[in-house]
């Protein structure tokens, strides 16, 4: 979606038309459902989160200003219901697997379980982080997000957020020696 | 020079992971309806904030005006203190006769 078109359906959204925010809608809630899905680890938590965080986006849209894109504001409002989530819910939660799980008539059983080891182990550890870091490594690695916008998702400078993702790197890369 | 490798290598790891996809069947309908939901009740609140502010700066003014701007002496005062006035009103009421009979003596 491109930066004037986006604007135009955030003014009719604002003046209460429901096909512009089917737009926005549609725009967004694969990419915001997959990336609250890598925080909670549980799809029927990350749908309900999306839900909310389009409502609460809905509800707050005349506070929303174009300083910042309005996908960052809609990630900053999810990573803040997620915190929440987590607050909430720090003993009663339930992992689903993250991980897609490979076919198991590969070429190489051996490299395949290896991965497969290797994966699991990293997003245990970054399951162990705390939470900004592991918002911020998994906007960088998973989002493929620039420092900047995930400096405004997380409400911190810049040199702080780099400061927490460097942070995140050395711990994973501390507790993947054996791996590396 | 082992750091760097270590660092790539962490990288590559981490943008080379096969996360499951999810999908979901919510439409706008259930978030409109919400949203038309808080938005009603968001009204509603400030309806009974208006009238509950107004009431709370009325009582707020009144109290005001009466302890500070234009206090009533006499409910502020003591028993005693108000015994003393009242004597007091009493021997200026008589002052004439008192004063008739310390002559006379």
């Amino acid at each position: 979606m491109e930066y004037v078109e986006e604007l135009q359906i955030i003014e009719r959204i604002k003046n209460g038309d429901r096909d512009a925010f089917e737009t926005l809608y549609l725009g967004y809630k694969e990419n915001l459902l997959n990336f609250i899905f890598k925080l909670v680890g549980n799809s029927q938590v990350a749908e309900d989160i999306m839900q909310e965080t389009f409502v609460r986006a809905l509800v707050h849209i005349k506070d929303w200003k174009p300083k910042a894109s309005f996908k960052t504001w809609l990630f900053h409002i999810a990573v803040n219901l997620t915190r929440n989530y987590w607050r909430r819910e720090r003993r009663n939660f339930s992992i689903e697997k993250y991980l897609d799980v490979f076919p198991s008539d590969s070429d190489n059983p051996e490299q395949e379980a290896f991965s497969t080891q290797l994966y699991e182990r990293v997003m245990e550890l970054i399951n162990k982080l705390p939470y900004n870091q592991r918002v911020a490594l998994t906007l960088l690695f998973f989002e493929k997000m620039g420092y900047d916008e995930i400096a405004n998702i997380l409400g911190k400078s810049l040199s702080a957020t780099k400061t927490i993702i460097f942070r995140g790197k050395i711990y994973l890369r501390k507790n993947l020696e054996e791996f590396l | 020079m082992k750091n760097e490798r270590e660092k790539e290598k962490i990288e590559r790891v981490l943008e080379s992971l096969p996360f499951k996809k999810v999908s979901s069947d919510v439409g706008t309908d259930e978030i409109w309806k919400e949203y038309e939901k808080r938005k009603k009740r968001k009204l509603w609140i400030k309806a009974a904030l208006i009238p509950l502010g107004a009431g709370i700066t009325a009582v707020l003014v009144i109290w005001f005006h009466s302890r500070i701007i234009a206090p009533t002496p006499p409910s502020d005062l003591s028993f005693y203190a108000r015994m003393d006035l009242y004597q007091n009103y009493e021997v200026i009421k008589n002052l004439d006769v008192l004063l008739a009979m310390e002559e006379e003596k």
